[in-house]
C-alpha cells in the first residue's frame, strides 16, 4: 500500500511540471492590460495560480526580450515601478496561443477522462 | 512600512550581491525592478507604521530567495560558457591568470636586472608582449575549451550549476553579503595592479638601472647611446625616492586586501603625498642634479646637434622648472586628498 504522504508529494512535482508548462500561457493572458510583478503576482495568486517570485519576474524580463511585451517605468506611484503589457505581437500570439491550448483541452479532457 | 537604518543597509548588501551575479547589460535595470517589487511585497505584509528591524527583513530576504538563485532567474539560457562552468573559468582568469601574468613579469624583470640592462628598451617591451600572450593564451583556450564543453558536451557538470545553488539557498548568511562602498571609497582592481606593477618597476629602476638607464639617450649609426647626466647629489636622492615608492606599494596592497579606502589608507596616501612634496621641494635646493659633458658626449659619438639640443634644454633651467611644476601638482593633489578626508570624516560619523 502506498503512503498518501508519497503519493501527494509525486503529485506536488508533476503538477509543478505541468503548471510550468502552462506559466507562458498564463502571464501572457494577465497581460493584455499593462502590470507590474507584484501586482500580477497577486493577481495570479488570488486567481489560484501559484507561482513564485524567482519565476515570474526574470520571466515578464523573458518575454520583452523575445518581442512579445513593451515596458516602461512609471514614476507617478509612490515609488517607480516596470509596467509590462503586450505588444502587438504578443497579441496575436496569445491570440493564437489560446485558441490552440483551448482546441487541445478539448483533446486532453477526452484522453485523460 | 519603514525600514529600520540597519536593514536597509541589509538591503543594499543583498541587492548588491544579487548585481555582481548579474549579466553586466541591464544590471542596473533589474536590480531597480528587484527592489521595486521587493518594496512592494513588504508593503502588503507589513502595517505603514511598521518599522522592519533587521530580522524581519532578514526572513523577507530568504523567501524571496538566495542572491545567486534570484540573478539564476534572470541569466539567459544561452551564454557561450554555460552556468555549470562558471566557477571554474571564473578561478582560471581571476587568480590563476594574474598569477601567471606576475611569474612572467618577475622573470622578465629578473632577466633584465642580470643582463645588466642591455638593450632595456627592448627587454621591457618583450617582457611586457610575453605577459599579454600569456594572458590572452591562457583566458582564450580556457574560454574555447568551456565553449566546446557547453556546446557539445552538455552533460559534462550539468547538476553542478543547480548542485551550487541548492547549497547556496540551504547555507547562505547575511554576514557573508558584500558590504555596500560609498561611491569615494571605492577602488578598482585594474587601478590597484596598475600602481603595483608600474611601483615595482619603478623601484627595480631606481635600485638597479639607474647607472645604465638614467641619462640622455640617442639614436646614431645604427645604435642607441647614453651619457649619464645625473649628479651624485641627485643620486643622494635615490634612497629617500625608492622609500617613497615602497611605501606607495604597502597603501597599494593594503587597499587591494580591504578592497576599499578608509580613514587610515587615506592618512597613509596624504602621508606620502608630504613626503613627496618636501622630497621635490629638497631636490629643488639641491644645487645642480643634473650635468652634461659635451667632450665625453662628442667621444661617445653623440652628434653635434643632439649635444646642442641637450645644452639649450640645460641652460634653461629646465629641470628647476620641472621640479616647480611637480610641486604645484604635488600640492594640487595634497590638498584634494585633505578635503577627501575630511569629507569621508563626515560621512563616516553620519
Amino acid at each position: 500500500m502506498i503512503e498518501p504522504e508519497v503519493i501527494s508529494e509525486h503529485v506536488e512535482r508533476l503538477s509543478a511540471e505541468l503548471r510550468r508548462g502552462l506559466i507562458v500561457l498564463v502571464v501572457m493572458s494577465q497581460l493584455e492590460q499593462k502590470e507590474y510583478g507584484y501586482s500580477l503576482l497577486k493577481q495570479l495568486e488570488e486567481k489560484g495560480f501559484q507561482v513564485t517570485q524567482d519565476t515570474l519576474y526574470p520571466l515578464m524580463r523573458r518575454l520583452e526580450t523575445q518581442g512579445y511585451l513593451k515596458s516602461d517605468w512609471e514614476l507617478d506611484d509612490a515609488r517607480p515601478r516596470r509596467y509590462y503589457q503586450l505588444n502587438e505581437l504578443g497579441l496575436a500570439v496569445l491570440e493564437a496561443l489560446r485558441r490552440d491550448w483551448m482546441e487541445q483541452l478539448v483533446i486532453i479532457k477526452e484522453i485523460v477522462k | 512600512m519603514k525600514l529600520s537604518e540597519k536593514s536597509q543597509v541589509m538591503l543594499e548588501r543583498y541587492l548588491l550581491a544579487v548585481e555582481r551575479r548579474l549579466p553586466w547589460q541591464g544590471r542596473k535595470d533589474i536590480i531597480a525592478e528587484i527592489r521595486a517589487n521587493f518594496m512592494d511585497t513588504l508593503e502588503d505584509h507589513y502595517a505603514p507604521e511598521e518599522t522592519l528591524d533587521e530580522t524581519a527583513l532578514e526572513e523577507e530576504l530568504r523567501k524571496l530567495g538566495s542572491p545567486g538563485t534570484v540573478a539564476a532567474g534572470y541569466r539567459q539560457g544561452d551564454a557561450l560558457i554555460g552556468p555549470q562552468h562558471n566557477q571554474m573559468f571564473r578561478l582560471i582568469v581571476t587568480i590563476l591568470t594574474p598569477i601567471v601574468v606576475a611569474a612572467v613579469l618577475f622573470a622578465g624583470l629578473l632577466s633584465l636586472i642580470l643582463s645588466g640592462g642591455k638593450s632595456p628598451f627592448w627587454s621591457i617591451w618583450e617582457m611586457f608582449g610575453n605577459a599579454w600572450q600569456v594572458a590572452v593564451g591562457i583566458i582564450g583556450t580556457a574560454a574555447v575549451i568551456f565553449m566546446v564543453l557547453t556546446r557539445w558536451f552538455p552533460q559534462v557538470n550539468a547538476g553542478k550549476a543547480l548542485e551550487g545553488l541548492n547549497e547556496e539557498e540551504k547555507h547562505w548568511k547575511v554576514s557573508d553579503l558584500p558590504e555596500v562602498v560609498a561611491e569615494p571609497d571605492k577602488v578598482h582592481v585594474w587601478e590597484l595592479a596598475l600602481g603595483l606593477t608600474f611601483g615595482v618597476l619603478e623601484l627595480v629602476f631606481f635600485l638597479f638601472l639607474f647607472d645604465q638607464l638614467a641619462g640622455f639617450w640617442w639614436y646614431a649609426d645604427g645604435k642607441w647611446r647614453m651619457a649619464p647626466v645625473f649628479t651624485e647629489a641627485f643620486k643622494a636622492f635615490i634612497p629617500w625616492i625608492a622609500v617613497n615608492i615602497g611605501l606607495g606599494l604597502v597603501l597599494n596592497i593594503v587597499m587591494f586586501i580591504r578592497q576599499r579606502r578608509s580613514l587610515f589608507t587615506r592618512l597613509f596616501e596624504i602621508g606620502i603625498k608630504a613626503s613627496e612634496l618636501a622630497l621635490t621641494a629638497a631636490l629643488l635646493r639641491a644645487g645642480t642634479l643634473i650635468s652634461f659633458d659635451a667632450t665625453t658626449a662628442i667621444r661617445q659619438g653623440f652628434p653635434p646637434e643632439a649635444i646642442t639640443g641637450i645644452q639649450m634644454l640645460l641652460q634653461n633651467d629646465f629641470v628647476r622648472w620641472f621640479l616647480v611644476f611637480l610641486v604645484v601638482v604635488i600640492s594640487i593633489d595634497l590638498v584634494s586628498k585633505l578635503v577627501q578626508l575630511v569629507k569621508s570624516a563626515i560621512r563616516q560619523a553620519k
